[in-house]
């Protein structure tokens, strides 16, 4: 009986030895682990100016026609500022900031749009225009190839002021080489 | 007395401008020699006629004409002199006052200096200068006037509740305010409880509202007894009396405070000189159209007005960078904002142009694509003024609501299309045919052309970035969009690339044809210094990055080929004429300015692009906070906050100062002060910089502690090179200024060939 007695004794203190642990092991995670999860919904690190400035260059606020958003000095750019710093330490990349700002404010806070319409019609037709200027300047050197034996036969009239000008350079070349 | 004066004058300025169209347009037809020069009497008199409405508006503004609502609204009486001079430009009414000044002044000096050597282009000459005169006096005179003063008048309110109308008895009632808004100045308000009114009406409209209410079925009418309203008017209204001066100077709104700088006192005369003057070439084009004569006649009445309106476009779009860089506190100098864009897409198209006439001059070819041009210039020039000033760039639909908008886009439109018609027209009767053909892709003028190109692709795309696109998007998608610097920097550094390739190779090919041989001999030294400059530019900077460096090439090679053909000039000199190196120099640009002139220009255009490249690539920015006495390191400078100071300027702003400390290592280089300015309605940034021609430590004071100011933030940038873009800017326009200077003609005509090139001595006009 009293071995029994001993031994629920002895189980019940084991018991209550375990329980002990299990409570300073909770303690010691709640004191370690707590930190640690809260840092999860907070920055690494503090965001700085000049990650949210980098972000901010490359936006227009909707009030200040075409001034960056880093550099408008505005109490709305100065909040949208602290906002992208907030999304930033959120853990946002830069450009699911602008999407997010585009998506309520429309393309025109971006420097470029995003809508791939608007992106296209953006930055398509110059290099469309450009192609077809190359295209009309190959014609006509491919003309100008046609008519290069017309061509060839026009010398240039003495005295006009092509004239003159290649015989400014002769007379250059004639007294540098003098000259040596 | 001066409001009288300057309205007055301008409206004989008008009526001058608006018969000399006249009598130039019937002494073309009939070929009057007596009524040209009635004409051109009349269109000399405008100039000496808006000087003198200018200098009545100058006068209101230093004497503190505060009754003058323009003065009233650029003035007041802490407004130093010089800034009441120069507030002459400083808002919309007195700068289109100031901007015709100038066209009238450059429109008499063409008719003096151009009058005998070039009469048979006079009458339609003087027909277009006039027309875009009296234009632009339309619009001062009806729609922007700097004459109209505040007057005092004895007016009338009528209130009413309006709550209980139906949606017909409103929209009855809406007609007749709508016209009452339409012909007066009366206000016209509601609020939210119903009650509306109309304010400062007098006794006949306030009886037509009246009468109107009760026809809508409105009995509750409160009508005031005769009340004080004021209103700006350019004609005494019935029963007015002019306001208390006192209490005018007390209320006056003073300069903008970003127009209180230097940079923006030159800049707007300088861009609207180089705006204006681009109205010589086109007169004289349209004229040579108009009249037949398609020869050579009208590029060489217009070449060095060309040149000195480029000189001041050029200046003024620098100064522009130099404004913006200083007092918009944004660390940069061009933002490729559609302001800044519209100032410089005439440079681009008139840039294209210069190079172009040559052609025409030399070679007789291009003809028709000249007139484009020098079209497309002015055209540039007009639609720009009406972006910037009908708020088209604000908002698409905004222009319209402008008071200047429509007729400015009609005058543009109608410009526009009555010179491309008239180029058609000649161009379908052969009258627009090219003297030669092209011989070979290497020719100068293949060269040239291809600059043409490239000058016009840039202009569409800037163009198309600043308006094209933002406009179709809200017309056609209803869709606002910007599109920034990201746009621009993807679009045009090929573009300028290829331009200064250009730069580089052109100067050395010949008319005609030119061997690749000849070119790679003649491009073997100003290589071989490119590379020097690139590696040197390399090692101050760090920099191995490639892009960079083939900037740094380009732009050096374009910039040794003009400095190593200057020297190959002075050294023949040297060698035929005996001359000393200084003597051969400047008899070299004495002798032949528009070669070397262009030379010159093209030096300051490598400059400058050096310093774009430079402060493009390798800026550094930073925001910091520092308390005082606490140092940052950054970008090989030091920089301690030290103190911070706030005062009041002797014109009322208030002034937040910080003391900073620039060193490097042990070495203190300099104290300065980035500052604070708050006007009453204004802030402003302005930078304090430490300066060198390696690069600018550039300091904004961006924010402080309230009450202690223990700490302060700021933000910096470094901009390397950037000092070279205001240097550029010199040598550029040293270079257009002899490229502009009228020079002895040389008669060789009548000598042999061979004799003509041996009497000649080298360097002498060609």
């Amino acid at each position: 009986m009293n071995r029994t007695h001993l031994t629920t004794r002895t189980i019940q203190g084991k018991f209550a030895d375990w329980h002990l642990y299990l409570m300073v092991a909770v303690i010691v995670y709640i004191v370690f682990a707590l930190p640690t999860l809260a840092q999860d919904s907070t920055p690494s690190k503090p965001v700085t100016a000049d990650e949210i400035n980098a972000v901010a260059k490359q936006m227009y606020c909707p009030v200040c026609e075409n001034i960056p958003l880093d550099v408008c000095p505005t109490d709305a750019c100065q909040q949208w500022r602290e906002e992208i710093g907030v999304e930033l330490a959120a853990g946002k990349t830069s450009d699911e900031i602008k999407s997010a700002f585009v998506a309520r404010y429309g393309d025109r806070v971006v420097g470029t749009p995003e809508d791939p319409t608007l992106r296209a019609l953006s930055l398509i037709t110059p290099p469309v225009v450009a192609i077809i200027a190359i295209l009309i300047a190959g014609w006509v050197v491919l003309r100008w190839r046609r008519n290069r034996q017309v061509a060839n036969r026009i010398t240039v009239p003495i005295g006009s002021e092509a004239a003159s000008d290649d015989d400014y350079r002769a007379r250059l070349e004639q007294d540098l080489l003098s000259r040596r | 007395m001066l409001a009288e004066l300057g309205l007055i004058t301008t409206f004989l300025a008008l009526v001058a401008a608006l018969y000399a169209i006249g009598a130039s347009f019937y002494a073309g037809r009939k070929h009057s020699d007596t009524v040209l020069i009635s004409a051109r009497n009349a269109a000399l008199l405008t100039f000496p006629l808006l000087l003198t409405a200018a200098l009545a508006l100058v006068l209101g503004l230093v004497n503190g004409a505060y009754q003058m609502s323009y003065v009233w609204t650029v003035s007041n009486p802490g407004t130093p002199l010089f800034y009441r001079i120069t507030a002459l430009w400083g808002s919309q009414k007195g700068s289109l006052l100031f901007w015709t000044l100038l066209m009238s002044l450059f429109a008499f000096g063409a008719l003096v200096f151009n009058w005998r050597s070039h009469r048979r282009l006079m009458p339609y000459v003087i027909t277009y200068l006039m027309a875009v005169v009296a234009f632009f006096l339309v619009l001062v005179l009806f729609y922007e006037n700097p004459f109209q003063r505040w007057w005092l008048w004895p007016g009338k309110d009528v209130a009413w509740n309006e709550a209980s109308l139906s949606a017909q008895q409103k929209t009855s009632l809406n007609t007749v305010l709508t016209d009452l808004k339409a012909d007066t100045t009366a206000n016209i308000g509601g609020t939210n409880s119903g009650v509306s009114a109309v304010s400062c009406v007098d006794e006949g409209r306030a009886t037509q509202v009246r009468d109107a209410l009760t026809q809508a079925g409105i009995t509750a009418i409160i009508q005031t007894p005769y009340t004080d309203c004021i209103q700006e008017a350019t004609l005494i209204p019935a029963n007015a009396q002019a306001p208390d001066p006192q209490r005018l100077a007390q209320t006056a709104k003073g300069l903008n405070p970003l127009l209180r700088h230097f940079g923006m006192i030159i800049h707007p005369p300088m861009l609207y000189l180089g705006f204006v003057g681009m109205v010589i070439p086109f007169a004289f084009a349209m004229a040579a159209l108009a009249s037949g004569d398609l020869s050579t006649n009208w590029i060489k009445a217009t070449r060095r007005w060309a040149l000195i309106s480029w000189l001041f476009l050029s200046l003024g779009l620098i100064l522009g960078g130099r404004w913006a860089y200083d007092v918009l506190g944004w660390g940069g100098y061009w933002g490729w904002d559609p302001v800044e864009n519209a100032a410089f897409l005439p440079w681009l198209i008139g840039t294209a142009f210069l190079h172009s006439v040559m052609i025409q001059e030399k070679r007789g070819m291009l003809k028709m694509w000249n007139m484009f041009l020098v079209i497309g210039t002015f055209s540039a020039v007009i639609f720009g003024t009406f972006a910037t000033r009908s708020g088209l760039i604000d908002s698409v639909h905004a222009f319209a609501r402008s008071d200047i908008g429509m007729p400015m886009f009609f005058f543009w439109a109608i410009i526009t299309i009555i010179s491309v018609g008239l180029i058609l027209w000649r161009w379908n009767r052969g009258e627009l045919k090219d003297d030669h053909t092209f011989a070979n892709i290497l020719s100068r003028e293949s060269l040239f052309v291809l600059n043409n190109v490239i000058f016009v692709l840039l202009f569409v795309a800037i163009f198309w970035g600043s308006f094209g696109a933002p406009i179709i998007s809200s017309l056609f998608l209803n869709q606002e969009i910007t599109l920034g610097k990201e746009y621009f920097m993807r679009v045009t550094p090929p573009l300028f690339i290829a331009l200064y390739i250009l730069m580089g190779i052109a100067p050395l090919s010949a008319w005609g044809a030119t061997s690749l041989r000849r070119l790679g001999n003649a491009l073997l030294v100003p290589l071989g210094l490119t590379v020097v400059l690139v590696v040197a530019l390399a090692i101050l900077q760090h920099t191995t990055d490639p892009g960079a460096l083939f900037g740094y090439f380009i732009t050096g090679l374009a910039g040794f080929v003009a400095i190593y053909e200057t020297y190959r000039g002075a050294a023949a000199r040297r060698k035929s004429m005996g001359e000393g190196w200084g003597q051969a120099v400047f008899a070299l640009f004495g002798r032949n300015r528009r070669r070397y002139g262009g030379y010159l220009v093209h030096l300051g255009i490598t400059v400058i692009g050096i310093g774009v490249i430079g402060s493009t690539l390798f800026q550094q920015e930073t925001q910091q906070t520092l308390a005082k006495g606490q140092s940052l390191d950054f970008g090989g400078y030091t920089m301690r906050y030290d103190n911070f100071i706030e005062a009041v300027a002797d014109d009322g702003r208030q002034m937040q100062i910080a003391d900073v400390t620039i060193s490097r290592g042990d070495q203190t280089l300099a104290h300065i002060r980035p500052r604070h300015d708050l006007y009453p309605d204004q802030p402003m940034t302005i930078a304090g910089s430490y300066s060198t021609l390696e690069s600018d430590f550039y300091v904004l004071l961006v924010g402080w502690e309230n009450v202690s100011a223990d700490s302060a933030t700021f933000k910096i940038y470094l901009n390397p090179l950037i000092n070279l873009i205001w240097w550029g800017g010199i040598i550029l326009m040293f270079g257009t200024f002899i490229a502009a200077w009228p020079t002895e003609q040389v008669i060789v005509s009548q000598l042999s060939p061979a004799a003509a090139i041996s009497r000649k001595p080298l360097g002498a006009e060609t």
